[in-house]
């Protein structure tokens, strides 16, 4: 239990620092975006080990759910609770994609899953523009829903507050899942499969099912991160926005950069990622990219374990051993 | 019967790696493979442990027939092995590797039984002090020696063992052997164990034997009568030195099967 003590101090400290330090929130809430998206990436990336690279479409879809939902039920009177159903729709979206790409896909090995998943986030995105599908190129703008909704006092306190505290509440989810997961069956089985597939079928795991539940949960938490992270926040949702492969590679980063399938693992890269991103897109606007991806290449090289990875070895057999997983 | 392997043929491309092979083992029954490099011993192990689907022929577990049975059904059902070349989980600690096996196997143990299982069985192969450590660290032997234990750990009806005393030194070879007759007669685990060369170790070992060249079973009976066999001798040595060492092998293994009888009465 000591691992999810540090946890929940590492989040109460950037609560308080959010909340207590003037202007301090909007910075905080940028971190909780990347925290949180590396926590529902590690799901799947850090506890089986395979790479997905059309992740973002979980978020694009999710962000789409509470769009839908806004957009179409804002006449309705049901007030409040379109909310919770806009985030049921968004994990529901996400889900059903899942589902979709995991039974595919998920029966390739490694590299092949990696190259089979590329497509599906700019393929998703050529199917709404072409189709015309929700929106089509003009994506859905639910400013004005959210209004009539909320009132127009409630939908700026909502966009600006409580979108980035339920994107708190995602991540802290995730990672409490994550701690649930490594310590039951599921936990060792998708180590069993990380760390050598073919061993682990023959010790009786049913490969792909683990890997599929994973793929899933995780799904999950991609969906809710875009229905609130970005339709809340910005009350609009474009396909050229929400289906950007940036996104699927920042969450790698992110992902090994602390430390893939630990506990912590996100928390410690989401933030550092997230630090590096802002404090060089204000010192050197412009240059971040070229300066942030030879420092990550360096760390991963490094560090192949992550930090928290790295910090967990070093602990080992030492009576901190249980803070860091 | 445990186990009845029914005319099994596997071809990769032209190579017939197993062709036309019959066997039966019994409950409990301590058997041993034999057969020089690329006989089809390894093929046999993962026809019967399902990582490969024989193109002909049936095999046939605890009377079911589990030939289209794909490997993680098998494992529950009481088939454990462990590999040639061992395939630890690297970096999960030798416990946790011991742990999965007692929860995916037969023994279908939740996360704090199969710890519980995972530290009886690393006492029995002797590796409680390197529990913790990650299993990637340990020595080959040692990783052979945590495969056993993770094997057992799935409380297997029938255990495969590929070159499991590979490397061994004679007095390792003798402890393994009495902790295999230990486990099988405890738990009545048939246990099947496959070797290259070790053939003192499989006098020792095996109440029957069956050997293999050529991907074709040559022969099948009680250890000493076929290991005796000059078609046997002639798979190891050729036909040439076969008669110039006839005596020799002889003298062996008539050496080994007294100690072998010194040790079980």
């Amino acid at each position: 239990m000591r691992g999810v003590h540090t946890l929940f101090i590492i989040y109460a400290i950037l609560l308080i620092v959010g909340l207590t330090v003037p202007g301090m929130w909007q910075p905080v809430a940028f971190l909780m975006f990347y925290v949180a998206l590396g926590q529902a990436f590690n799901i799947f990336l850090g506890l089986t080990g395979y790479v997905d690279f059309g992740y973002v479409a979980f978020l694009a879809l999710g962000s789409y759910g509470m769009a839908i939902a806004m957009d179409s039920l804002y006449q309705t009177g049901l007030g409040m609770a379109i909310l919770p159903l806009g985030l049921i729709l968004a994990a529901l979206m996400s889900i059903i994609l899942s589902l979709a790409v995991g039974a595919v896909a998920l029966r390739l090995r490694g590299a092949y899953f990696a190259i089979a998943t590329i497509g599906v986030n700019e393929g998703f995105r050529y199917l709404i523009e072409g189709a015309r599908l929700w929106g089509g190129s003009e994506g859905i703008i639910i400013t004005g829903a959210m209004r009539k909704i909320f009132g127009r006092e409630m939908a700026n306190f909502i966009s600006t507050m409580v979108a980035d505290i339920l994107v708190f509440g995602i991540g802290l989810l995730a990672a409490l899942t994550t701690y649930v997961i490594l310590h039951r069956r599921m936990g060792y089985a998708l180590m069993a499969i990380r760390e050598d597939e073919d061993a682990a079928k023959v010790m009786g795991i049913n490969v792909t099912k683990y890997k599929i539940m994973a793929f899933i949960t995780s799904a999950f938490f991609a969906g809710l991160i875009g229905a609130t992270a970005w339709t809340l926040k910005m009350t609009y949702v474009f396909p050229s926005d929400v289906f950007l492969i940036t996104y699927t590679v920042e969450a790698i980063v992110i992902v090994m950069l602390g430390g893939a399938g630990t506990l912590l693992g996100p928390v410690v890269g989401g933030i550092t990622y997230g630090l590096l991103k802002y404090y060089l897109s204000v010192i050197l606007p412009g240059f971040q990219l070229l300066i942030l991806a030879p420092l990550l290449v360096a760390i991963v090289v490094a560090f192949p374990e992550g930090i928290v990875g790295y910090l967990k070895e070093k602990l080992r057999g030492t009576r901190f051993e249980g803070y860091i997983i | 019967m445990l186990l009845k392997v029914e005319n099994v043929t596997k071809r990769f491309g032209g190579l017939v790696a197993v062709d036309s092979v019959s066997f039966e083992i019994k409950e409990g029954e301590a058997f041993g493979i034999v057969g020089p490099n690329g006989s089809g011993k390894t093929t046999l192990y993962n026809i019967i442990s399902g990582v490969y689907q024989p193109d002909s022929g049936r095999v046939i577990f605890d009377g079911r027939d589990i030939t289209d049975l794909p490997a993680h059904a098998r494992a529950p059902l009481g088939i454990g092995r462990t590999f040639q070349i061992p395939r630890p989980f690297p970096s999960a600690s030798v416990r946790e590797n011991v742990a999965v096996g007692a929860m995916f196997g037969r023994a279908q143990a939740d996360v704090n039984e199969a710890l519980e299982i995972a530290d009886h069985y690393l006492e029995l192969v002797g590796l409680t002090e390197h529990a913790n450590k990650a299993a990637g660290s340990l020595t080959p032997l040692e990783k052979r020696l945590m495969e056993l234990a993770r094997a057992l750990a799935m409380k297997p009806k029938l255990l495969l063992l590929d070159e499991v005393m590979a490397g061994m030194n004679p007095r390792d070879i003798g402890k393994i052997i009495e902790l295999l007759q230990k486990v099988r007669r405890e738990e009545k685990i048939a246990v099947v164990a496959m070797v290259e060369h070790l053939m003192h170790a499989i006098i020792k070992f095996a109440e029957r034997v069956m050997v293999m060249d050529q991907g074709k079973k040559l022969l099948e009976g009680p250890t000493m009568e076929v290991l005796n066999d000059e078609r046997v001798i002639e798979v190891y040595l050729g036909k040439k030195i076969r008669d110039e060492v006839r005596e020799e092998v002889r003298d062996e293994v008539r050496e080994g099967a007294e100690g072998a009888e010194g040790q079980q009465s």
